[in-house]
């Protein structure tokens, strides 16, 4: 599905969401979490905000939907207009059937037991008829391509099911509003796609969508304007076209936002002395290999980069997780592994690439012991699992879970990172020195008597990697490391990782951002349908494009460009925007 | 958790209204508690097991509810045995003293009162099964309306019953994350072992504060309280077979009670 990008000659007078001057403080809370926004929504609009983590986007949401003023307390200034309602003086159920909000976690916005109950609760909360009601249910379903699943259990839905049932929820009270607080910020990236085409369907049937998100390429391509939120505050509003060109690369990088690749191509190139026009646009793919073409000089020689020395690399190391023909079958019946053999050597980079229900996680926790083999075996630096506890296996294989509150549970954050260290039965000196030097490593120091649950989600995550660090494992397994994370937060993990690597650190990340894969990885390991599919370095694997279309991956634009431009004679194993700005800005070169 | 689950099926069974079935098992129990002679409320299990058959009950399911049982109910026949003088019994078989310990007399009709129980716990343990298996909770929380339970407090029950494949799955994940980091769950001394539980309690529990929040936010922009006269959209209602049901297990329990009362069924 494909909208393009157009002006909107509509009546500027016809706006459904006005926003003015408005500031909230959280009760208890010194800084204004929104200070002074003021802005206009256009009936019709698909209207991205974006922004770093704790920007003030939840609280924008909360705000349009009435839930600050009325129910979270704080000191609320300025107006907030929906669809002809000043929400401060309307109770929230009659803003509900204005303006819709639909909130990060799937699994908080679902009260029924089955699909159709979950749906019919916002209705029924009104007092509509019973036909009335049946009518809605029935129509919300349809428009989240729900039909037919309405005595389905909801708890056995899909991450993507269950968001888009969510959706079905609040369609269902009849809003001309929807706002989306990341809708698909838990969610594969199946899911994902799931989620944003529902929204762009909403848009098309003529709801006015406000969705906050993460995903540039995405906002760049379908939004009809962008706002950018910093620090509570409004800092840039307008199309596409117009918050590229006033902010840049940079300005999108100040703001803590991922510049999207083909821009970003293009800035880096003009920073070398080539010059596009309209470098300042988003451009897909296509029209950006487009652009690029015409550039190249046609025919030049194929310089082919040295693509095998890798397996050679990794040749004589030692083997750090050896697995033979290794079968999961859970006691539901469920196949989840069906014979995988791999080798990871010490000191490798790996990631495990797949969708959800492919088998990766399953694959993974084998390496920490916390699932065994039905068949098979898994060797841990020669050891098998089946003969070791998980705790006697965590001493070598470190495992970060997606989502730190799931292992949080000390009064203090040095206590949080001892705990490890202390099962592993150092003493006293010993652990206090593990503690400091994984505090010290994550850079959170002056924190560490802190409770966890007063940081903020991205230091949570920080204590929660440093609390598996402390225990000093040779292999470190870390499970979506950027989910939940803005992209600075993704980006200093990632770091962190890189340089565990460099120290010796096996890295084995399970993840479904393919842009974090191409710069950090080395090797990839696509899992599908509980097999590998395939396996191999980075530069290889991504540019087997089709194969990995099977297993419901694209690579990041930046391959895609390069694999365009292969015909021109550019050479494929790029996998970062750095590298293609170096190997095109060589190629045009050639030609200027 | 079998307690829990609906089994679909089309049975009579199935299709009594949800207050027949509780009528029912409200008989069962009477019926049950008023005899304490093992072969009456045998025969009362007989009539259980056969609906209970009937309805295709998963017998593997619950023999994994009953297993952990076992150790506790020979223990109660044991002790039933010694808990009895003789005088408390009405047959001159049942005042038999099989054995006297130290003044302590195992009685026939002691041990006879035990395997009584023994056969109570399993009618309660599958005529509840049975009830719960072939009601939707759609019914359950339409009974709930019925007798005029608040809203806020129906809502609570049905969202906590919602959640319960959820925390487990997340209980299993927190229960990973701590191994990982070298919590044995397996070994220790009984106090260690409770100990050990704090660090899967606190995120299950920071967890389900924070579960609550979120629903509160969702709850309230979903409409929670927009109008005094939420649509029902699904109703109970007794049918035909259900009053004859009812008639049916009124007439077994009144036979019933008249037996007991003429002094049969007793030890």
């Amino acid at each position: 599905m494909y909208i393009t990008m157009h002006q909107r000659n509509s009546n500027h007078d016809d706006n459904i969401v006005e926003v003015d001057c408005l500031r909230f403080r959280y009760a208890g809370s010194e800084k204004f979490a929104l200070n002074g926004i003021s802005f206009k929504i256009r009936r019709g609009e698909f209207f991205t905000i974006m922004g770093q983590n704790g920007a003030g986007k939840t609280t924008l949401a909360l705000c349009l939907a009435g839930v600050i003023p009325h129910y979270i307390e704080g000191e609320f200034e300025g107006k907030v207009l929906v669809d002809g309602i000043d929400v401060a003086s309307h109770t929230i159920p009659e803003v509900t059937t204005k303006l819709g909000l639909i909130l990060q976690d799937p699994e908080d916005q679902i009260v029924g037991v089955t699909v159709k109950d979950d749906v019919a609760f916002g209705p029924c909360n009104l007092g509509l008829s019973k036909e009335i009601v049946l009518e809605r249910i029935k129509n919300a379903l349809k428009i989240v391509r729900l039909d037919g699943y309405e005595d389905r259990e909801t708890f056995a839905l899909s991450g993507g099911e269950k968001q888009r049932l969510a959706i079905a929820g609040i369609l269902a009270l009849g809003p001309n509003i929807i706002v989306a607080d990341e809708p698909t910020s838990q969610l594969d990236p199946v899911g994902k796609k799931e989620v944003f085409e529902t929204l762009l369907q909403l848009n098309k049937e003529g709801k006015t969508i406000i969705m906050i998100t993460h995903e540039t390429d995405w906002a760049m391509k379908y939004s009809h304007r962008i706002g950018i939120l910093s620090s509570g505050k409004l800092v840039a509003i307008g199309s596409p076209k117009e918050i590229l060109s006033k902010l840049g690369i940079d300005g999108l990088t100040r703001y803590g936002i991922r510049p999207p690749q083909m821009p970003h191509l293009f800035y880096r190139l003009s920073q070398k002395g080539v010059i596009l026009e309209n470098s300042d646009t988003w451009l897909n793919v296509e029209e950006a290999a487009y652009k690029l073409s015409k550039l190249i000089a046609k025919g030049s020689s194929k310089d082919v980069l040295p693509l095998n020395k890798y397996d050679k690399r990794y040749e004589d190391k030692e083997k750090a997780i050896v697995v033979e023909d290794l079968w999961h079958i859970y006691p539901n019946g469920i196949e989840a592994l069906k014979g995988v053999s791999l080798q990871i050597s010490k000191g490798e980079f790996v990631a495990i690439i797949g969708q959800n229900g492919s088998g990766k996680t399953t694959l993974v926790k084998h390496f920490n012991g916390l699932l065994k083999p039905t068949r098979g075996h898994v060797y841990v630096f020669g050891m098998d699992t089946k003969n070791v506890t998980v705790s006697a296996l965590s001493r070598l294989v470190g495992y970060v879970f997606q989502n730190p509150d799931n292992q949080l549970f000390a009064p203090s954050v040095k206590e949080e990172i001892a705990f490890g260290p202390k099962n592993l039965g150092y003493n006293q000196d010993e652990v206090e020195k593990m503690v400091e030097q994984a505090l010290d490593f994550v850079g959170l120091k002056g924190l560490e008597n802190e409770h966890p649950f007063r940081l903020s989600k991205a230091e949570r995550q920080l204590v929660a990697f440093a609390s598996v660090i402390a225990m000093r494992p040779k292999v470190i397994v870390v499970d979506e490391p950027t989910t939940g994370q803005d992209w600075a937060g993704t980006y200093k993990i990632m770091n962190m990782l890189k340089k565990l690597n460099e120290e010796g650190h096996t890295i084995i990340i399970v993840t479904h951002d393919m842009n974090i894969v191409a710069e950090y990885a080395e090797k990839i390991i696509v899992m599908h349908g509980g097999r590998i599919l395939m396996e191999g370095e980075t530069r290889k694997i991504f540019y087997e494009i089709e194969i990995l279309s099977r297993a419901y991956i694209e690579p990041p634009p930046i391959v895609l460009l390069i694999n365009h431009l292969e015909e021109y004679g550019v050479s494929p194993g790029i996998l970062t925007v750095e590298e293609a700005a170096t190997e095109l800005y060589r190629k045009i070169k050639g030609e200027l | 958790m079998v307690f829990l689950e609906y089994l679909p099926g089309n049975s009579i069974f199935h299709r009594l209204d949800v207050r027949s079935k509780i009528f029912w098992l409200i008989a069962v129990l009477i019926l049950s508690f008023i005899f304490n002679d093992p072969l009456y409320v045998l025969g009362i299990m007989g009539s259980v097991l056969f609906i209970a058959f009937y309805i295709g009950l998963p017998f593997n399911r619950l023999r994994t509810m009953f297993q952990p049982l076992i150790p506790i109910m020979i223990c109660i026949v044991l002790f039933t045995g010694f808990g009895f003088q003789p005088d408390y019994f009405v047959r001159d078989a049942s005042r038999k003293v099989l054995l006297d310990l130290f003044g302590l007399p195992i009685t026939v009709g002691g041990i006879m009162i035990g395997i009584t129980f023994f056969i109570r716990l399993m009618i309660i343990i599958v005529s509840t099964s049975i009830v719960t298996l072939t009601t939707r909770f759609d019914d359950f929380i339409a009974l709930m309306r019925k007798i005029h339970f608040p809203y806020a407090l129906i809502l609570a029950v049905s969202i906590a019953f919602r959640f319960i494949p959820t925390l487990m799955k997340e209980l299993e994940t927190v229960m990973d994350a701590q191994q990982a980091r070298g919590l044995d769950l397996e070994r220790g001394k009984f106090i260690q072992k409770i100990k050990k539980r704090i660090p899967l309690m606190i995120p299950m529990l920071v967890g389900g504060i924070r579960h609550a929040e979120n629903l509160a936010i969702a709850i309230l922009v979903r409409g929670f309280g927009a109008s005094k006269n939420r649509t029902i959209l699904y109703d109970i209602s007794m049918s035909g077979i259900d009053y004859v049901a009812c008639a049916l297990i009124s007439l077994a329990t009144l036979i019933g009670v008249y037996i007991r009362l003429i002094g049969l069924g007793i030890l």
